[in-house]
């Protein structure tokens, strides 16, 4: 067998995991399963049987063997769905009476994701499962896909390059005060408010032409690349202060925003086989500097990129100099 | 008319249960076509409800149906009998329980 064909043969196997009562009905699933592939284990529906199981182990589906004689066994149902990472659950029934008792446990229970009739003929089964497989795969990969930044996902897109070298503008934002709100605020509410800001600021970045490189927690980095870079980025940065001074929840969270413009690299930095996209340089740590130094609401930047971005709001600025932790010598900078 | 039944839900629901597959069910190929014969005699019922339907028409299907489910419950009699199954509990034998199942 060609390593193609081992590895396409190895995609359409899976794990299959029976959750059945009757030795006599779970070998007869565990040899279908197995006559097209499919490896099978079988465990019986109680609580801590399935819990030992799906300890260690993933199944990319679960298939429960409903007898109509014991309807407490449906409850396995709730703990497969809340222990299995997210396999669908096929439930086989007897027609009629089983099948009533199965679709008022889903009503209730929301643990089935389908009922299958018994008995079980031709090849239905088989693509049930595969459906439903391939659409838990389809899912876990728009999940995978949106913890990419949109840098990660331009850099895949151009083949993956060698880290590179190019003149960029930076651009970072933060929220002032969030060591304090953190303590005060309950963290599901934090966790809301941070993601309805970023995704806000997301936005702007996006329409101004920037593309995020990631987010840093309460706030975020995003870089502006190509002819125009420096007035894209300072247009950002002004729609980002007006987001701060007119969205609904300006009364707690407020942002300060940095600046720069220079020569960056990026790549991928990280470990071996686990590595995200970065912009790494001088010119990155200024404008987190100039991010940090910047009042609820202001925004700072260097005078060579507000000349460059030549933008209505930046003329007669003044400049004014700061001395910034890790510069050697106080660094010129204008505030909006 | 009406449908007389001497297999209640809940027995079929367990002959069903004990064979999962098709190819060694033969009671249960039984016991799904007499679910489906008492779905036609209740669809028959509630079709001729309503006042435009022709009643000659239902009164065939419900004759029809209450036919074929007797002659299916004396099938199902007879196959259950044949094979060895123990009548009070509805119970497939051992020796078609460890039957292998054919190649499918």
């Amino acid at each position: 067998m060609s390593s193609n064909i081992a590895a396409e043969a190895a995609a359409r196997s899976h794990a299959v995991l029976l959750v059945d009562s009757d030795p006599h009905t779970s070998a007869l699933l565990v040899e279908r399963m197995a006559s097209r592939g499919h490896r099978a284990a079988v465990v019986p529906p109680t609580a801590e049987a399935l819990r030992q199981r799906l300890r260690f182990e993933r199944f990319d589906v679960v298939i429960f063997d409903f007898h109509h004689e014991r309807p407490e066994e449906l409850d396995a149902c709730r703990l497969a769905r809340s222990d299995s990472g997210g396999a669908p659950i096929v439930v086989l029934a007897a027609p009629g009476h089983a099948t009533d008792v199965v679709e008022a446990f889903r009503e209730r229970s929301g643990a089935v994701d389908e009922i299958v009739r018994k008995p079980l003929a031709g090849d239905g089964i088989f693509r049930l499962v595969s459906q439903l497989i391939a659409r838990v795969r389809e899912t876990r990969a728009g999940l995978y896909a949106s913890l990419v930044s949109d840098g990660g996902r331009s850099w895949i897109d151009s083949g993956g390059k060698s880290p590179q070298l190019s003149e960029q503008a930076v651009l970072f934002t933060d929220i002032r005060r969030s060591t304090e709100l953190v303590a005060s605020v309950p963290l599901p509410e934090w966790f809301q408010a941070i993601n309805r800001a970023l995704s806000d600021q997301g936005i702007i970045v996006r329409e101004s032409g920037g593309s995020i490189v990631k987010f840093t927690g309460d706030g975020l980095l995003a870089a502006f690349r190509g002819r125009g870079r420096s007035h894209l980025a300072l247009r950002c940065g002004l729609a980002l202060q007006e987001l701060d001074r007119t969205s609904p929840y300006r009364d707690t969270l407020r942002v300060g925003i940095g600046i720069a413009e220079g020569l960056v690299m990026s790549g991928l930095i990280g470990e071996t086989g686990r590595q995200q996209y970065d912009v790494i340089g001088a010119t990155v740590h200024l404008a987190a500097r100039l991010c940090s130094i910047a009042n609820e609401g202001e925004l700072v930047a260097t005078p060579k990129l507000v000349r460059a971005a030549a933008v209505p709001q930046a003329a007669e600025r003044p400049t004014r100099s700061v001395n910034l932790r890790g510069f050697p010598a106080p660094i010129e900078c204008v505030s909006f | 008319m009406d449908l007389e039944t001497r297999y209640s839900a809940e027995d079929i629901s367990r002959i069903i249960d004990q064979a999962l597959v098709y190819q060694c069910g033969c009671p249960a190929q039984i016991a799904t076509t007499l679910l489906e014969l008492r779905d036609l005699f209740d669809y028959q019922v509630k079709c001729a409800d309503s006042d435009d339907t022709n009643r000659r028409v239902h009164e065939a299907i419900a004759r029809a149906t209450v036919e074929a489910h007797a002659r299916m419950e004396l099938c199902l009699d007879e196959v259950l009998e044949i094979e060895g199954w123990d009548r009070e509990t509805l119970t497939m034998p051992e020796a078609l329980r460890s039957r292998p199942t054919k190649s499918l």
